[in-house]
C-alpha cells in the first residue's frame, strides 16, 4: 500500500486521485494543525467580540444575516438553477412578518421567527408557481417586478407594516445586548448550514442538482421536477424568512427603505456569486468579509490619511469594487471563494490540501447546463 | 402477461407525422429489439412510452395498467428505466452521486426528513450507497465512483448510464443505442452482459440498436420501424432477412420526422435555463 | 375632474412611456444581437442623468473639476456617457462571457448595475437631483392640463428614434447585418460579418438610448437619484420589451407607451393610502399576463 516511487500505473487512467492521496492519513502534527484552525478562529472571534465596542458585534451579526440571505439565494440560483432578482421581497417580508407577530400579535421572538420562515416559504412558493410557467431569463424579470411590488406595495401596507415607517421587533429576552444577539444569530446560521448540508446530502438536494442541469434526466431518475422546483423555492423562502426575522430584531425597528433592490437583492446576489455558487463555506466567508470590509475600510482610509470624502464613502466604494469582483469571479473563477474554502474544508476532514481540486460541480458558473 | 403494451401510437409535431399507429408488445423477461433506419421514429416511440412525449393517439400499458396519463417521473417510479441516445446523466456530478440521485423514487424518507437529518435518513443513505456501489461493481465501474461525469469518455458514459438506469430499480429497461461507439467485439461483449443483467435483476429489456450481430444474438423478438410506421416484426433472423427491411436499410432515409423530434427533445432539455 | 383622473395620467403616461420605450428599444437591440438580458440598462440611463446634470451644472469630484457648461452640453455628455458605458460593458463583461450560459451574463449585468449604483452614490450621496428642462415653459393647455415643451420633446425624440431605427434595420447594410447576426450567427460570420463590431454597435447604441432617456425623463418626473434607472425605468422598460416579444423595435416602442399609460392610470385612479404601489402591481400583472398568455408579445411573431 505504501510503496513509494512506483511509476504511476496506466491501467486505470481514470482514477480520481493518485493512490497515495487516497490512502493519505494526516500525521499527529497534521491533525493538531487541523484542530488548531477552528479553535484559533473561535479564539480570534472571542477576542474580536470582547475587545471592540458592542457595535462591532452588531455589525458582525449583520454579516451572518447576509450569509443566511445569500444561502437562501444560493438554493435558487446555485442548486435549482432559478434566478431571483427580487430577494428584497423575500427578506423584507420575513422581517415585517416577524415584527408584526411580535408587536401586533404579542408573540415571542421565536414564534415570530418560525412564522416569518413559513410566510417567507409561502410567498416564495407562489413565485415558484410562476416559475413553472415562465422560464429562464423571463422569470428573472418576474422576480425583479415582484421585488418592486414588495417595495412599493407590500412593505407600505398599513395593516401589515404600519406603513413601512417603522415596525417594532425587539430582541428576545436573554439576547438583548449586541454581543448576546450575535450568539443567537450565529446559532441560527449554524442551523441553516446544517439543514443545507443535510439537504444536499439527501434526496431533495440531489433532485435539485439534477433538475438544474436537465429536467429530462431528473424526471428519468424519478424526480417530480415541478414539485422539487417548488421545494427549492420553499427552502429558499424559508431561509430568507429566517434572515428577515433576524434582520428585524437586530435593527429592532423595521423600515421599508432598508429593503431596496440595490441594498438587498443586488448585494446578496453579489455575495452569493463571489462566495461561490453551491459553495456554502465560500458564501459564509465572503458575507463576513464583505461586512468586515464595509466596517473597517473607513478606519483604514483614515489611518492611511486618505481624503475625508473617501473615508465617508468607503462602504460605497466597497460595493462598487464587489460588483467588479463578481464580474471577475464569473469570468475567471466561477467557484468564487469556494475555490479556497472547499480545499480548506477537505483538509480539515483529514485530506491533503489541494487548491483547485474542489471535486465535481459548479465549474460552469451560474448554470451548469451548456 | 405482457409487461409493456403500446397500442396504436400516433404522434405529430406540427405538420410532421412522426409515428403512425405503432403497436408493440413486450413480454416478461424478453429482450426486444427496435431497429430501423435513422429517422424511423425509434427514439420517438421511446419518448412516448417513457412519458416525455404525449402521443395524440394510442395508449401505453405497463404491467396491465394504463399509464398513458402519467408523467415521466411517475413512469420511472413504476419501474421503467431508460437510457438516452446522447447520454442522460447529471454531468457536473460524480458517478456515485448520479447513482444516488437515480434511486430517488426508491427512497422512502421524505425530502424534509432528509433536510433535518433524521437518523432513518442517514441509515437509508448508507443503504443507497452500498446498493449503488454493488451495481457499479457488477458493471466494472467501481473505480470511477468519485469522478465527475463530465470528462469521462463516451463509451464509459453509456455504461454509467446503464448503471443509473438499473439504480432506478426498473422492471423494464429501455436502452437507446447502448452499443453506439463500441466496436463489433465490444458490442458482442455488451450483449453477454445484458443477458447477465437480465438474469441478475429480473429485467425485461427493450433496446434500440444498430449493431445487427448484437440484435441477432440477444433479442427474442424484433420490431422494425420505417418512416414512423411498423415495417415488420418477428424473430430476429426473419426480420433481418425481410426484403423490405433490407430495402429500408439500403434505401432512402426519412430525416424530417426524426429531426423534428430531436429538435423538440433538445427543447425539452431547455436550451437556456 | 376628467383632467386629473384621465388627461393628466394619459399625457404623463405617454411621456414616461416614451422614455420606457427608449430604454426598451435598447434592451431589444441587445437581445437581438447578443441574446442577453441587460439588467444594467437602467443604470445606463441613471449615469446619463448624472452626467448631464453634472456637466451642465459643473462639478468637482475627487481630482476632476469641470466648469458649468449649460443644459445642451450636459445633454450631449449624458448621451455620450451612456454610450461609453454600454461599450465598456460589451467589451469587458459581455464579450468575455459570450460562451457562457445566458443566466451568467444576466448576473454579470446585474453586477454592473451594482457597481454603477455605488458610483452614483459617491457622485451624489443618496439625495435627489432636480434637473432642468432643455426647453422650459408649456405651449399647450388641454382640458385644463398644461403640456410642457419637455414632454413634447420626449415624445418627439422617441418617435424619431423609433423611425430612425426602423430605417436602420430595414434599409442599411449594417442594420441588416445586425439582424442577420441575431438569427444566424455562424452563417453571418462565414459571410464576413464581424460579430464583435455588431455587438459593440448595439451595446453602444443601447447605451446612448439609455443615456438619452436619462437626459430627457428626469425633468418631466422632477428628479433623479442613485439607482433611479433601475427602480423607475428598468422593470417598465423590460415589460415594454416583453410586450414587443423582446425582438421587435416597434413592439418595444408601443409596449413602452402602453406600460406608461397603465402605470399612470393606476397611480391616479387607485387610492395610495389603501392600496400603495398600484403602478408596480399593475406592471407585474401585465408582465406575468403577457409571459403566460402571449409569450411572443403583442405584435406576435418571433423575429
Amino acid at each position: 500500500m505504501t510503496t513509494v516511487l512506483e511509476p504511476p500505473t496506466h491501467d486505470e487512467p481514470l482514477d480520481a486521485a493518485p493512490a497515495d492521496d487516497r490512502d493519505f492519513r494526516p500525521t499527529p502534527g497534521g491533525w493538531a494543525a487541523r484542530a488548531a484552525l477552528p479553535i484559533g478562529s473561535l479564539l480570534v472571534l472571542f477576542f474580536y467580540l470582547n475587545h471592540f465596542a458592542p457595535v462591532r458585534a452588531d455589525n458582525l451579526s449583520n454579516g451572518l444575516i447576509i450569509a443566511v440571505g445569500a444561502l437562501s439565494l444560493n438554493v435558487l440560483v446555485g442548486y435549482a438553477g432559478q434566478i431571483s432578482l427580487g430577494h428584497q421581497a423575500f427578506i423584507g417580508i420575513g422581517a415585517f412578518t416577524s415584527a408584526y407577530v411580535i408587536s401586533q400579535s404579542h408573540q415571542s421572538f421565536y414564534v415570530a421567527l418560525v412564522v416569518a420562515a413559513l410566510v417567507g416559504a409561502t410567498q416564495a412558493v407562489i413565485l415558484g408557481l410562476v416559475a413553472l410557467r415562465v422560464r429562464g431569463l423571463y422569470f428573472a424579470l418576474v422576480t425583479l417586478a415582484w421585488g418592486a411590488v414588495s417595495e412599493q406595495c407590500i412593505f407600505l401596507l398599513k395593516g401589515f407594516t404600519g406603513g413601512g415607517a417603522g415596525a417594532n421587533a425587539p430582541k428576545p429576552g436573554g439576547f438583548t445586548t449586541d454581543r448576546a444577539y450575535f450568539v443567537l444569530v450565529a446559532i441560527a446560521l449554524g442551523v441553516i448550514l446544517l439543514i443545507d448540508w443535510r439537504m444536499m446530502a439527501s434526496k431533495a438536494g440531489r433532485a435539485m442538482q439534477a433538475l438544474r442541469e436537465s429536467p429530462q434526466v431528473a424526471a428519468n431518475y424519478g424526480v417530480n421536477v415541478n414539485a422539487y422546483t417548488l421545494l427549492a423555492f420553499a427552502v429558499s423562502g424559508f431561509y430568507a424568512g429566517v434572515a428577515g426575522a433576524l434582520y428585524a430584531s437586530r435593527r429592532t425597528t423595521v423600515q421599508a427603505v432598508e429593503f431596496s433592490f440595490a441594498s438587498i437583492a443586488l448585494t446578496y446576489l453579489i455575495v452569493t456569486v463571489v462566495g461561490g455558487l453551491r459553495k456554502r463555506g465560500g458564501i459564509v466567508a465572503f458575507a463576513i468579509l464583505f461586512e468586515l470590509g464595509a466596517e473597517w475600510l473607513p478606519d483604514l482610509a483614515k489611518s492611511l490619511g486618505l481624503p475625508r470624502s473617501f473615508q465617508a464613502n468607503a462602504g460605497t466604494y466597497l460595493q462598487a469594487v464587489s460588483g467588479i469582483l463578481a464580474i471577475l469571479t464569473l469570468i475567471f473563477q466561477p467557484e468564487g471563494l469556494g475555490t479556497i474554502t472547499g480545499p480548506i474544508g477537505k483538509w480539515l476532514k483529514g485530506e491533503r490540501f489541494h487548491l483547485g481540486h474542489g471535486g465535481g460541480g459548479g465549474a460552469e458558473g451560474v448554470n451548469a447546463r451548456p | 402477461m405482457p409487461v409493456l403494451e403500446a397500442n396504436g401510437i400516433s404522434i405529430r409535431f406540427g405538420g410532421v407525422q412522426a409515428l403512425t399507429d405503432v403497436t408493440l408488445t413486450v413480454n416478461e423477461f424478453e429482450i426486444v429489439g427496435l431497429i430501423g433506419p435513422n429517422g424511423a421514429g425509434k427514439t420517438t416511440i421511446f419518448n412516448c412510452i417513457t412519458g416525455f412525449y404525449r402521443p395524440q393517439e394510442g395508449r401505453v400499458r405497463f404491467k396491465g395498467d394504463d399509464i398513458s396519463d402519467l408523467a415521466a417521473h411517475e413512469r420511472s417510479a413504476l419501474g421503467i428505466g431508460r437510457t438516452f441516445q446522447n447520454v442522460g446523466l447529471v454531468k457536473s456530478e460524480t458517478v456515485l452521486t448520479n447513482m444516488l440521485t437515480a434511486q430517488h423514487a426508491v427512497i422512502e424518507y421524505g425530502p424534509v426528513a432528509g433536510m433535518v437529518g433524521l437518523p432513518t435518513t442517514l441509515r437509508t443513505e448508507r443503504v443507497l450507497k452500498r446498493r449503488a456501489e454493488a451495481i457499479l461493481d457488477i458493471l466494472d465501474l467501481g473505480h470511477l465512483r468519485d469522478l465527475p461525469v463530465q470528462g469521462l469518455p463516451y463509451g464509459v458514459l453509456k455504461r454509467v448510464e446503464i448503471a443509473t438506469a438499473l439504480a432506478t430499480d426498473p422492471d423494464l429497461l429501455m436502452l437507446d443505442e447502448p452499443g453506439s461507439g463500441l466496436g463489433p467485439q465490444e458490442a458482442l461483449k455488451l450483449g453477454d452482459e445484458l443477458l447477465e443483467l437480465r438474469r441478475e435483476f429480473d429485467l425485461t429489456i427493450v433496446l434500440i440498436e444498430h449493431h445487427v450481430p448484437l440484435v441477432l444474438k440477444i433479442c427474442d423478438y424484433v420490431y422494425c420501424l420505417n418512416f414512423g410506421q411498423l415495417l415488420t416484426e418477428g424473430d430476429p433472423i426473419s426480420v433481418r432477412n425481410h426484403p423490405e427491411v433490407v430495402a429500408a436499410y439500403l434505401g432512402e432515409e426519412a430525416p424530417e420526422a426524426e429531426e423534428e423530434a430531436e429538435r423538440l427533445e433538445a427543447g425539452l432539455e431547455g436550451a437556456e435555463l | 375632474m376628467l383632467g386629473v383622473t384621465l388627461v393628466t395620467p394619459i399625457i404623463l403616461g405617454l411621456v414616461q412611456g416614451a422614455g420606457f420605450g427608449l430604454v426598451a428599444i435598447g434592451l431589444v437591440l441587445i437581445y437581438k444581437s447578443t441574446r442577453v438580458f441587460n439588467f444594467a440598462a437602467g443604470e445606463f440611463a441613471t449615469l446619463g442623468a448624472f452626467a448631464s446634470y453634472h456637466f451642465s451644472h459643473g462639478f468637482n469630484i475627487l481630482f476632476i473639476s469641470i466648469p458649468k457648461l449649460g443644459l445642451w452640453a450636459g445633454a450631449v455628455a449624458g448621451i455620450a456617457v451612456g454610450a461609453a458605458f454600454g461599450l465598456l460593458t460589451e467589451r469587458f463583461v459581455v464579450r468575455p462571457l459570450s460562451n457562457r450560459p445566458k443566466v451568467t451574463v444576466l448576473v454579470a449585468t446585474a453586477a454592473i448595475a451594482t457597481t454603477a449604483i455605488a458610483l452614483e452614490i459617491v457622485l451624489g450621496a443618496t439625495k435627489s437631483f432636480r434637473s432642468g428642462a432643455l426647453v422650459s415653459g408649456h405651449p399647450f393647455v388641454l382640458q385644463g392640463v398644461s403640456l410642457l415643451w419637455q414632454e413634447l420633446i420626449v415624445i418627439f425624440v422617441l418617435v424619431l428614434a423609433g423611425v430612425g431605427l426602423a430605417i436602420f434595420f430595414g434599409y442599411t447594410d449594417l442594420g441588416l447585418a445586425t439582424l442577420a447576426t441575431s438569427q444566424e450567427p455562424t452563417a453571418s460570420r462565414l459571410m464576413g460579418i464581424r460579430l464583435n463590431r455588431i455587438s459593440m454597435l448595439t451595446w453602444g447604441l443601447a447605451g446612448a438610448l439609455g443615456g438619452l432617456a436619462g437626459v430627457l425623463l428626469p425633468p418631466v418626473t422632477g428628479s433623479f437619484f442613485a439607482a433611479y434607472g433601475t427602480t423607475d425605468l428598468l422593470i417598465a422598460a423590460f415589460t415594454a420589451a416583453v410586450l414587443g416579444g423582446m425582438t421587435s423595435v416597434p413592439g418595444a416602442f408601443l409596449g413602452g407607451i402602453l406600460v406608461g399609460l397603465v402605470q399612470n392610470l393606476a397611480l391616479s385612479n387607485v387610492d395610495q393610502n389603501h392600496f400603495p404601489g398600484a403602478p408596480a402591481v399593475a406592471v407585474l400583472v401585465v408582465l406575468i399576463g403577457v409571459l403566460v398568455v402571449r409569450p411572443t408579445g403583442i405584435l406576435g411573431r418571433e423575429a
